[in-house]
C-alpha cells in the first residue's frame, strides 16, 4: 500500500477531505454521506457500483475511497484490484466497509492493498474519526 | 573129596560090614559042607540085605547129603538172593524183631546187619507213628478182617498181620511207607509184605521187600509234572485244541473247545464230522478247511465264526495241520484262537477311523453326517442307517439317513423325515429315554415302533440303535436296520455306541462352529454395512481387517491395505508433502494404550484428502495389547454443513447488518441534533431506538461470535502474554464506562506469563468488567486480581453489586440467561456475553465460574491452565478445518502451455489451487495483485529471461517475500545471483515428486509465522513499524525497554530482532551482549535500526547472526520491512547476503 509521505499529511489538514463512497445500498450511501458531511463536514462523492466508482475515482481523485464489499456485478475486492491496477487511482487509499468480519479475509484484503477495514454497522458519529485514524491523518475532521 | 568125607561114617560102616559079611560067608561055606544052598542063600540074602542096607544107608547118606547139599544150596541161594537183591529184604517175627536184614537194607537204612538182628525192632526203622498210620490205612482198605489169632502179635504189627492174611499168598500187595535211616533221614519206600509161615502153615513172621521210592517218586513226579504240564496246557489253554481222526471224528477236545462250542467232550465224540460242530452257515467253510488240512496243507489263520451257547458270536482264527506217518494222515490237529475281542477292537478302530476320516474330510455337518452313517452302515453290514437329533424343544427329529444304494429304502426314509418324536416314542425315542442301546429283532412285533408300515414296505426286519452322547447328555440317536433277521448283538451295539461318541463330539463341535459362523456372518454383515470405515490391526499396527466402507473411502481394495500399517495407508498418499511429524495424531494414536479419538485428514489412493473423525481403541487381552480397532468417519459433510452454516450465519448476519447500518446511522444522526431539534418526548423515543438498535448490533455480533467459536472457525492463536498487561488493557478500555457509572476499577495482581489468545482473553475480561460495572452501585469498587497456581493462573473479577442467587450461579453462563430478566435488558446486555466467555475459557482448556461473595456481590473467576507445548500442538493440530479450507495457491509461470497445464494439474491433484501465467510479465502482475503463497518459475522463458522475472519479483514489495521455485532446462545452475534469489531450484525433466517436495519445503518455511521483536522506545515509530509488519503477516512484539526485550526474547523467541541502539534502561550493545550469551539467541538475525551511523568497531560489537545496519534518517519503515522480510525468507542460521544488499549500507 502506499502511504502519503509526512508533509502531505500536514497539507491535508488544511484541505477538506473528499471521500468517495462506493456502495450499492442507497440507504447506506445516504447515511454514510450524511454522517461524514454533517458530523465531520467532509466532502462526499457517491457511486452506486464498482464500475461507477472507478470512473468517479479516476476523474474526481478523492482523498479516500470507502468501498463496500458485497456488491452485485463487481464486488468490493474486484473493484479494489481494479483501482489498484489503474494508474490514476492506485494511489488513493481504500477503506473497506463490510458486514462480514472474518479473520483470514482481513489478511487477504490487507495483501490486496486495502488501507483499513471498517465494519458495518458503523457509528455515524465516529465514522469520520475512524477513517482519519486508519489513514493516519492527524485530526482530519 | 568132601563127598567122601561126608560119607565117611557110612563108608566105614559099609566097609566093616563088608568084611564081616565076607568072613561070615566064608565060614559058612566051610563049615557046612553040604547044604550049600541054604547057607549060601541065607548068606546071599544076608549079604544082599547088608548090601541093601549099605546101599540104603549109603543112598540115605547120599540122600541126606543131597538133602543137606540141597539145603545148603537153598541156604546159599537164599543168601545170595538176599545179598544180591536190589530191594531191601526184612523179615520179622511176630514181635517185630528183625530176623533178616539184607545188604540192600543195610545200604538203604544205614545199619549194619549185626547192629540190627536181634537188637532192633521193626518200629525202629520207621518214623514215629508211621507204622501205625500205614497199618491203619491198610486195614481200612480191607473188606473183612480175617479170623486169626493176633494174640502173639505185637500191637504194631497187628494190622500188618491182618493185612497179609487177608489175601492169598500169591497175591502180594505193595504199599508205601516212610522209612527212617540210621541218621534219622527218611525216604519213601514201596513195601511188599508177605506172611512167613512155618510148615504147619502158621504165621510166624512177616517178610517185607521194599524198594527206595525216592528216585522212582522223583521220576514219577517229574513225569507227572510233565504230564501235568501238557495236560495243564491243553486243559487250560484259551486256545481251543482238538484232535481229529482222518475220518473227521473228534478224538480229543480240550475244555476250551468244549466251552466254545457249548458241548461236552462226549458230545463231540458222538458228532459225525468236524463241521457238525459249527453253525450251518459255517459248515461248508469248516469242511473245506478240514479237507485242505487233511491233504497236507498247513492252514494258518483262517477265519471262522461260531455262535456259542449264549448266542454270542465268536470270531475264531483257525490253524489246522495234519500228522502223518509214512505219508498217511494219522490225525488232524486243530487249534482255534478266539479273536473275538481283537476282532471287535479292530472293527471298532476301523469304524472310528472311518468316522474320523469322514469328519476330517468334510467341513459341514451336512456332508459329514450322511458320510458317517454310510461308513458305519457298510462297516457293520446293515441296509439302512439313520441319525436323529434331539432338538432344543425336546423333540427328536430326523437329521440324516443312508441306505445301501443298490437296495434303497426310500419309503422308510421318507417316513422318517417327517417325524417328530417325543421321548420314549419309536426306536429313537426309546433309546433317548433309556439312554442306552436298544435292539428290536422284529420290527413288526414292536408296538412302539411307529414306522412299522414303511419298514415292512422296504423289507426291513431288524432294527437297533445307540445313543450319541456329549458329556452326560444324549444329543442324538443313530439307528440301523437290516433286511435279515438278526439276533441281538450286545457287543456290536456297545462298539457302535463308543464310536458314536466321536459323532457326538463332531455334532457338538459343528453346532458350535455353525454358531460361530453365524456370529461371524452377523459380524461381517454389520461391519460391511456400517458406513464408518473400520480397521482392525495387530499389535504391530498392521492392518488385518478392513471393512468395505474403509476400503472405498480410501479408494483402495481391501487386499491392498492388509498388511500395511494404518498410518502409512492414510497418510502415505500425501505425496510431496512433508512426512508426518511425530506429532501426527493418527500415528501417535496407535502408540498409546488407551483409546484416543480426534480429527485428522486422511488421504485416498489418488491423493485426494478428506477430513475424518477417528477413534482408536486398543484391544487388550490379559494385559497384553493384541491389536487395535480404528474407526473413522468422513466428516466432509459435516465440514460442508459447517461451512454452509457459517456461510448462512455470515450471510444472515450480513443481511441483518445491512439494514441495521442504515437504521443505526439514521438514528444516530438524528440524535446528534444537528439535523434539527425535536421535543423531549421525541428525543426520548429516539434514544430508545438508538439504544435498541445498538443492542441489536451487539446481539448479532455476539451470536456470530459464539457460532464461530463453537464451530471451531475461530481458532485461538496462542501467544505468551502477561496477564497483568491484558488485565490492565481491559481496565483501560472499560475506564470510560466505569467512570460514567462512578465505579472504581482496581487491579491487584503481579505479572503472570501464560500462553493464551490475547484478543480473546481481552474479550472475556472486558465482558466480565462490563458486567461487574453494570451491576455495581455507584461509588463501589470492582477489583481484578490474578493468582498464580501450580498448574495455571486464576483471574478474578469481584464486584459489590446485588449478587447472583445460588441457584443461578451455573445457569447464567447459558445463552440468553439473565439473572433477572428485567434488569439486564435495561442494562443493554445481549444475554450472550457469559456464554461467549465460557466458550473462550473452555477453548483455553480452563474453567470459568461465579461465586457469591460472603458480604455482598459476586466474584467471577476463571482458571487458565499452563499449557504444555505438546498439548498446544495437539490442540492446534486438532483443528484441521481451518487448514483445510485455506488452500495454498501457487502461481505457475511457464511459456509452454503443455508444460504449464501439466504442472498445474499435478499441483491441483495435490490440493493446491493454481494460477497460471504464460509469461514473466503476467506472472509479476498476478503476483502483485493476487495473494499467492509460492511461484513456480520456468527459467527457460524466451520472452523474458527467467531471472529478470525473478529480479522483478524480488524488487516489488508485494512480491518480494513470495517463495520462488525455479525450474531450469539446463543443468545445475551456477549463477550465484539466481541461487540467492530463488528459494529452490529444480532440474528438468521435472519429477513431480521433487517438485512437490521443494514446494512444500518453501511453503513450510513461508507458513510459519515469523516472529519479530522490535526493540524501540519511540512509541510512534514503533506503532508505524508494527502496522507495517502486520500487513505482511509477521507477528511483531514490541519491547520498549531492554528489560522487556530480554523477557520477550525468552518467552516468545523471536525469529528476528529489530534493535534500536538507544534504550531507556540500557542500550543495544548490552542487549546484544546478553543475547550472545544465550545458546538459542546468539545466531539471531538482527537489524540494527539506529539514529546514527555506526563505525566499524561498534558494528563488530553488535554482530549476532546475520546482522544488518540501518540508519533511521535514511530509511523508510517500508524498507525495514523489505529487509526484514528478505532476511526472514532465508532459513535461520544461513549467512547469505540477500540480493541487492552488500551489508554495509543500504541502497535502493
Amino acid at each position: 500500500m502506499e502511504r502519503l509521505p509526512a508533509f502531505e499529511n500536514h497539507a491535508r489538514i488544511l484541505m477538506t477531505p473528499r471521500i468517495l463512497i462506493i456502495d450499492d445500498e442507497d440507504d447506506i450511501r445516504q447515511v454514510a454521506a450524511m454522517s461524514l458531511e454533517t458530523v465531520a463536514g467532509w466532502d462526499v462523492l457517491l457511486a452506486s457500483s464498482g464500475k461507477q466508482g472507478i470512473e468517479r475515482a479516476s476523474t474526481e481523485q478523492p482523498d479516500a475511497i470507502l468501498l463496500d464489499v458485497m456488491m452485485p456485478e463487481m464486488d468490493g475486492p474486484t473493484t479494489l484490484l481494479k483501482l489498484k491496477a489503474n494508474g490514476s487511482t492506485s494511489h488513493i487509499p481504500v477503506l473497506l466497509l463490510t458486514a462480514k468480519v472474518q479473520g483470514p479475509d482481513q489478511k487477504k484484503f490487507a495483501e490486496m492493498g486495502v488501507a483499513a477495514i471498517l465494519f458495518k454497522p458503523f457509528d455515524p458519529l465516529t465514522l469520520a474519526r475512524q477513517i482519519s485514524a486508519a489513514l493516519g491523518w492527524k485530526d482530519g475532521g | 573129596m568132601t563127598w567122601l568125607r561126608d560119607r565117611l561114617p557110612s563108608t566105614i560102616f559099609f566097609a566093616v560090614a563088608l568084611l564081616l559079611s565076607a568072613y561070615g560067608g566064608m565060614v559058612l561055606l566051610l563049615g557046612w559042607g553040604g547044604t550049600f544052598s541054604a547057607a549060601v542063600i541065607t548068606w546071599a540074602c544076608a549079604q544082599v540085605l547088608l548090601i541093601a542096607l549099605c546101599v540104603h544107608s549109603f543112598l540115605d547118606a547120599s540122600r541126606q547129603d543131597e538133602a543137606e547139599w540141597q539145603v545148603q544150596q537153598v541156604a546159599q541161594l537164599q543168601r545170595s538172593i538176599l545179598d544180591s537183591a536190589g530191594p531191601m529184604i526184612l523179615a520179622t517175627d511176630l514181635e517185630g524183631n528183625l530176623l533178616i536184614f539184607n545188604p540192600a537194607a543195610e545200604r538203604m537204612l544205614g545199619y549194619r546187619n549185626h547192629e540190627v538182628l536181634g537188637q532192633l525192632n521193626a518200629h525202629d526203622l520207621f518214623p514215629e507213628g508211621e507204622l501205625e498210620r500205614v497199618g491203619q490205612l491198610l486195614v481200612s482198605r480191607l473188606d473183612r478182617s480175617p479170623a486169626i489169632d493176633l494174640e502173639s502179635v505185637s500191637p504194631e504189627l497187628k494190622h500188618y498181620v491182618q493185612y497179609v492174611t487177608s489175601f492169598p499168598v500169591s497175591r502180594v500187595r505193595g504199599f508205601e511207607i516212610l522209612c527212617r535211616r540210621k541218621d534219622a533221614t527218611t525216604f519213601p519206600a514201596m513195601v511188599y509184605l508177605s506172611a512167613v509161615r512155618n510148615t504147619e502153615g502158621a504165621l510166624t513172621g512177616l517178610l517185607a521187600i521194599a524198594t527206595d521210592l525216592t528216585a522212582t517218586k522223583r521220576a514219577e513226579h517229574a513225569l507227572r509234572e510233565s504230564e501235568e504240564r501238557y495236560r495243564d496246557l491243553f486243559e487250560n489253554s484259551q486256545e481251543m485244541i482238538a484232535t481229529l481222526s482222518p475220518r473227521a471224528k473228534y478224538l480229543y477236545v480240550n475244555p476250551a473247545w468244549q466251552t466254545c462250542f457249548g458241548k461236552s467232550a462226549a458230545a463231540f465224540e458222538s458228532l459225525i464230522s468236524f463241521e457238525a460242530a459249527f453253525p450251518p452257515e459255517m459248515q461248508a467253510n469248516a469242511a473245506s478247511l478240514f479237507d485242505r488240512a487233511l491233504r497236507g496243507e498247513r492252514i494258518d489263520r483262517a477265519n471262522l465264526r461260531v455262535q456259542d451257547s449264549n448266542g454270542m458270536y465268536r470270531e475264531l482264527e483257525a490253524s489246522l495241520s495234519c500228522r502223518q506217518d509214512r505219508g498217511e494222515p494219522v490225525s488232524v490237529r486243530c487249534i482255534f484262537r478266539d479273536v473275538t475281542a481283537q476282532y471287535q477292537r479292530e472293527r471298532r478302530l476301523a469304524m472310528q477311523l472311518a468316522v474320523s476320516q469322514v469328519v476330517g474330510e468334510s467341513t459341514t455337518s451336512d456332508e459329514a453326517l450322511p458320510a458317517m452313517l454310510e461308513s458305519l452302515g457298510t462297516n457293520l453290514g446293515f441296509d439302512m442307517a439313520g441319525l436323529w437329533f434331539v432338538s432344543s424343544d425336546h423333540h427328536c427329529r430326523y437329521l440324516a439317513g443312508w441306505y445301501a444304494p443298490d437296495r434303497a429304502c426310500t419309503e422308510f426314509h421318507r417316513d422318517s423325515i417327517g417325524r417328530v418324536l417325543q421321548k420314549g416314542k419309536d426306536l429313537p425315542g426309546q433309546i433317548w429315554a433309556a439312554e442306552s442301546p436298544c435292539w428290536i429283532e422284529d420290527l413288526q412285533d414292536d408296538s412302539n415302533f411307529l414306522r412299522a408300515g414303511s419298514a415292512k414296505t422296504d423289507g426291513l426286519v431288524t432294527g437297533w440303535g445307540v445313543p450319541v452322547r456329549v458329556g452326560n447328555q444324549v444329543i442324538a440317536v443313530v439307528e440301523f436296520f437290516s433286511r435279515q433277521k438278526q439276533r441281538e448283538d450286545t457287543e456290536m451295539m456297545a462298539t457302535v455306541e463308543t464310536v458314536c461318541a466321536s459323532i457326538g463330539q463332531f455334532m457338538a463341535r459343528s453346532a458350535q462352529e455353525s454358531r460361530l459362523e453365524e456370529l461371524n456372518r452377523q459380524k461381517e454383515s454389520i461391519l460391511n454395512s456400517v458406513a464408518d470405515g473400520i480397521f482392525g490391526t495387530d499389535s504391530a499396527g498392521r492392518i488385518v481387517f478392513v471393512n468395505p466402507a474403509a476400503a472405498s473411502m480410501l479408494g483402495a481394495h481391501a487386499f491392498d491395505l492388509i498388511g500395511r500399517t494404518v498410518h502409512s495407508v492414510v497418510h502415505e498418499e500425501r505425496k510431496g508433502r512433508e512426512k508426518c511429524s511425530d506429532q501426527c495424531r493418527t500415528g501417535r494414536a496407535f502408540l498409546v494404550r488407551e483409546g484416543t479419538s480426534g480429527q485428522d485428514v486422511f488421504y485416498r489412493r489418488n491423493g485426494a484428502s478428506f477430513p475424518v473423525e477417528f477413534s482408536v481403541t486398543p484391544m487388550v487381552e490379559h494385559n497384553v495389547a493384541v491389536g487395535s480397532v480404528l474407526s473413522f468417519r468422513d466428516i466432509s459433510q459435516r465440514y460442508a454443513l459447517d461451512r454452509m452454516k457459517d456461510e448462512f450465519v455470515s450471510t444472515v448476519s450480513h443481511e441483518l447488518r445491512t439494514p441495521l447500518t442504515s437504521i443505526r446511522g439514521s438514528l444516530g444522526l438524528l440524535s446528534t441534533g444537528l439535523l434539527g431539534e425535536m421535543g423531549e418526548k421525541a428525543s426520548n423515543l429516539l434514544r430508545i431506538a438508538v439504544n435498541n438498535s445498538d443492542r441489536l448490533v451487539r446481539l448479532i455480533n455476539d451470536i456470530l461470535d459464539l457460532e464461530r467459536m463453537q464451530s471451531g472457525r475461530a481458532p485461538l492463536t496462542y501467544r505468551s502474554c502477561d496477564l497483568e498487561d491484558l488485565a490492565r488493557q481491559a481496565i483501560d478500555a472499560m475506564t470510560p464506562m466505569a467512570e460514567a457509572a462512578k465505579v472504581q476499577l482496581l487491579l491487584e495482581a503481579g505479572p503472570a506469563q501464560i500462553e493464551v489468545d490475547p484478543d480473546r482473553l481481552q474479550q472475556v475480561l472486558t465482558n466480565l468488567l462490563s458486567n461487574a460495572i453494570k451491576f455495581s452501585p455507584a461509588g463501589s469498587q470492582v477489583a481484578v486480581s490474578i493468582e498464580r497456581l501450580l498448574d495455571g493462573v486464576t483471574i478474578s473479577v469481584k464486584d459489590n453489586g446485588r449478587g447472583i442467587p445460588k441457584d443461578k450461579l451455573e445457569s447464567i453462563f447459558d445463552r440468553f440467561q439473565q439473572v433477572d430478566a428485567s434488569d439486564a435488558r435495561q442494562k443493554g446486555g445481549t444475554g450472550l456475553g457469559l456464554a461467549i466467555c465460557r466458550t473462550i475459557v473452555m477453548q483455553h482448556g480452563g474453567r470459568i465460574w461465579a461465586e457469591r461473595n460472603a458480604d455482598r456481590g459476586s466474584t467471577f473467576r476463571m482458571f487458565l491452565p499452563s499449557v504444555t507445548r505438546e498439548a498446544e500442538i495437539l490442540r492446534l493440530g486438532g483443528n484441521p478445518a481451518s487448514s483445510m479450507v485455506s488452500s495454498t495457491s501457487v502461481l505457475v509461470c511457464d511459456e509452454n502451455p503443455e508444460t504449464r497445464a501439466s504442472l498445474a494439474e499435478s499441483l491441483r491433484q495435490n490440493g493446491y489451487s493454481v494460477l497460471e501465467a504464460s509469461s514473466g510479465d503476467e506472472a509479476v502482475v498476478i503476483a502483485r495483485q493476487t495473494p499467492v503463497q509460492a511461484i513456480l518459475l520456468d527459467m527457460s522463458l524466451p520472452s523474458l529471461h527467467g531471472w529478470e522475472t525473478l529480479h522483478l519479483l524480488r524488487d516489488d514489495l508485494k512480491t518480494a517475500s513470495i517463495p520462488v521455485v525455479v525450474l531450469s532446462a539446463f543443468g545445475a545452475l551456477n549463477d550465484p545471483e539466481v541461487e540467492k534469489a530463488a528459494d529452490a531450484w529444480l532440474e528438468q525433466p521435472l519429477e513431480t515428486g521433487s517438485m512437490l517436495a521443494a514446494l512444500s519445503r518453501v511453503l513450510q518455511v513461508e507458513r510459519q509465522p515469523s516472529r519479530v521483536l522490535l526493540v524501540e522506545d519511540d512509541a510512534d515509530l514503533a506503532k508505524v513499524i508494527l502496522a507495517t509488519f502486520e500487513r505482511a503477516g509477521v507477528q511483531v512484539h514490541h519491547a520498549p525497554t531492554q528489560r522487556k526485550a530480554m523477557e520477550l526474547c525468552v518467552s516468545s523467541r523471536p525469529d528476528l530482532l529489530i534493535l534500536d541502539i538507544t534504550l531507556p534502561d540500557g542500550d543495544g550493545f548490552g542487549l546484544v551482549d546478553w543475547l550472545r550469551q544465550q545458546q538459542e539467541m546468539k545466531q539471531l538475525p538482527l537489524v540494527v535500526y539506529s539514529a546514527q551511523d555506526l563505525n566499524e568497531g561498534e558494528r563488530k560489537k553488535l554482530q549476532l547472526g546475520h546482522t544488518e545496519f540501518l540508519t533511521k534518517a535514511r530509511v523508510q519503515p517500508q524498507d525495514v520491512e523489505t529487509l526484514v522480510m528478505s532476511m526472514l525468507r532465508v532459513p535461520q542460521g544461513a549467512n547469505e547476503v540477500p540480493l541487492g544488499w552488500d551489508g554495509a549500507s543500504p541502497s535502493l
